[in-house]
């Protein structure tokens, strides 16, 4: 990382020092696309994933079989590489895709062409369907192996003394699962926001996905890519310690709510 | 009413988790499958047979991918073990921050990493190596490993060792005897997230193998990116994504039958799969 962030300040040739590959992005409005674009995958994905999450564990997690079985699926989609989920996404949802024969064979669309574009469109859809297919698991255990049998028994003891199902769910399970919550999300966040596979294989040409453009100015042949893209590198690390650093205050305040009260 | 909600609940789950994958099973064996026929005019064992051509080098990057996984899980459960060991049962000053460093690859871009590293190796003479590769696997499969093994040696305690010891045990009879056995569900756990961590790994293993290194995710990826060919795409995905499942599930067996032997499941902090994951 700090080679990295060496390089990026030097020439073509990683001799001198040099702020250029910053100025750079300054003034391509392709960078600023790009970060945005990076971000609101990163976003959506992750907030969608601990949405459905907490969901499905709420849902389920009344019955200890329940649990074990909640447990087994999500371990078993841990288990499939990313890469992989981001092809097979692509088989499915491409225009000539498993979907699309589908809704053709009930009559919605007429062809390939009417089914909705969402592998390499500038809405990143097979490249959410994708993360949030892998990641909502991965929070899933991560809320599963916080939500533990001292937790239960808090949720029964305020359920005799009769708080209703969300009472229960706002004033007791959400603040006990909150920091492994936050947990969870700062790592999906890291992930998705610097992953390559994924955006590289179903997003759109334009706006390119952060990673995904750091890795094409890094093999590009001109000399000047090569600060770009260690500068890109930087970007996407400063990014992740930014949101690092913000999941690390709310977790401290998270404590301190609790131990306070 | 509530049986049947939740059996709903099961059944959307399940088709959420199968939904991708079944196009990949059935493109695999697919002859002809022209659009918009819902099953393949034609099935067939002819992309398995073009996966099987020596100029697929799809065995070879099998082979490759393999001994990449194996020598990331050993060396990384390892490591993970005696990090692990120092830091719960000898509490050295400062072990906050030292865990905190050990977990921190978790968080790095897998580009920044590469890149960074690639400037190193170059000056080594380990890039477009496998060495290389297997170095660079081993950064991003350390800190789960680390984390399941803190997880193991937090009910782990060390007076047994010195119990065999008093009692004449030598240390590689107690290592055998005692060590390991106590903690091999947390080492079992520890190995399979290693490995899944190095199979799935395709950027840095580009960058760093420089083409040289050619693993089957590698294979995966150009396939489904250029070549239009479903059906070969297909075959290399199961390839893929048939050893974690199948060490996934062997892994939970094992796991399920060692900690009945040595654990007590209710006060069993559960280090082993219920830590994260994997694969980033």
């Amino acid at each position: 990382m700090l080679l990295a962030g060496r390089g990026s300040l030097a020439d073509g040739l990683g001799r001198g020092w040099s702020l250029s590959a910053y100025e750079g992005f300054l003034h391509d409005p392709a960078f600023a696309d790009s970060l945005l674009f990076s971000l609101k995958i990163a976003t959506l994905s992750t907030t969608v994933s601990a949405a459905l999450a907490l969901a499905v564990v709420g849902a389920v997690s009344a019955s200890r079989r329940g649990r074990a079985a909640l447990e087994t699926a999500a371990r078993a989609t841990l288990a499939v590489p990313h890469l992989l989920a981001a092809s097979a996404f692509g088989l499915l949802l491409s225009g000539a895709g498993l979907v699309s024969r589908l809704t053709h064979a009930v009559g919605w669309t007429d062809g390939p062409a009417d089914f909705p574009v969402l592998v390499a469109d500038p809405v990143p859809s097979a490249v959410l369907l994708t993360y949030v297919w892998k990641e909502a698991p991965f929070i899933t255990i991560m809320l599963l192996a916080a939500y533990t049998p001292a937790v239960r028994d808090l949720e029964s003891a305020v359920r005799t003394l009769g708080a209703g199902r969300l009472r229960r769910l706002r004033h007791v399970t959400l603040p006990l699962l909150a920091p492994a919550l936050t947990e969870a999300c700062l790592l999906d966040f890291a992930f998705t926001f610097a992953a390559y596979e994924a955006p590289a294989l179903l997003g759109a040409t334009v706006p390119r996905a952060l990673p995904v453009e750091a890795v094409e100015l890094y093999r590009s042949v001109e000399l000047d890519d090569r600060p770009a893209a260690l500068a890109l590198a930087v970007v996407i690390g400063m990014v992740i310690a930014l949101v690092a650093l913000a999941a690390a205050t709310i977790s401290r305040r998270l404590l301190r709510a609790r131990t306070g009260s | 009413m509530r049986r049947a909600l939740r059996k709903a609940v099961f059944a959307v789950l399940t088709l959420w988790i199968a939904a991708p994958l079944l196009p990949l099973l059935i493109w695999a064996f697919a002859g002809r499958w022209v659009y918009p026929a819902l099953v393949p005019q034609e099935f067939s064992l002819r992309a398995w047979g073009q996966a099987a051509a020596p100029q697929q080098q799809v065995i070879a990057a099998t082979g490759t991918s393999l001994a990449l996984a194996l020598t990331t899980a050993l060396t990384a459960t390892a490591l993970g073990a005696l990090a692990a060991r120092g830091l719960v049962l000898y509490r050295p000053p400062a072990a906050g921050l030292v865990r905190l460093l050990l977990l921190a690859p978790v968080l790095v871009p897998p580009f920044a990493l590469a890149v960074g590293v690639q400037e190193v190796f170059v000056r080594a003479g380990l890039s477009d190596h496998p060495t290389g590769v297997a170095l660079v696997h081993l950064v991003p499969a350390l800190p789960y490993t680390v984390l399941v093994m803190i997880g193991g040696f937090a009910t782990y305690d060390l007076r047994m060792e010195q119990t065999a010891r008093t009692l004449g045990a030598s240390r590689t009879a107690v290592l055998r005897h005692v060590t390991l056995p106590a903690l091999s569900p947390a080492l079992l756990a520890a190995a399979t997230l290693a490995f899944l961590v190095s199979w799935s790994e395709y950027l840095m293993t580009v960058l760093v193998g420089g083409g040289v290194v050619t693993t089957l995710p590698l294979l995966l990826f150009a396939t489904a990116a250029g070549s239009g060919n479903q059906a070969l795409t297909a075959v290399l995905g199961t390839l893929t994504v048939a050893p974690p499942v199948l060490l996934f599930g062997v892994g939970a067996a094992l796991l399920r039958r060692n900690r009945a032997v040595w654990a007590d499941p209710d006060h069993d902090p559960s280090p082993s799969f219920a830590t994260p994951e994997i694969e980033r």
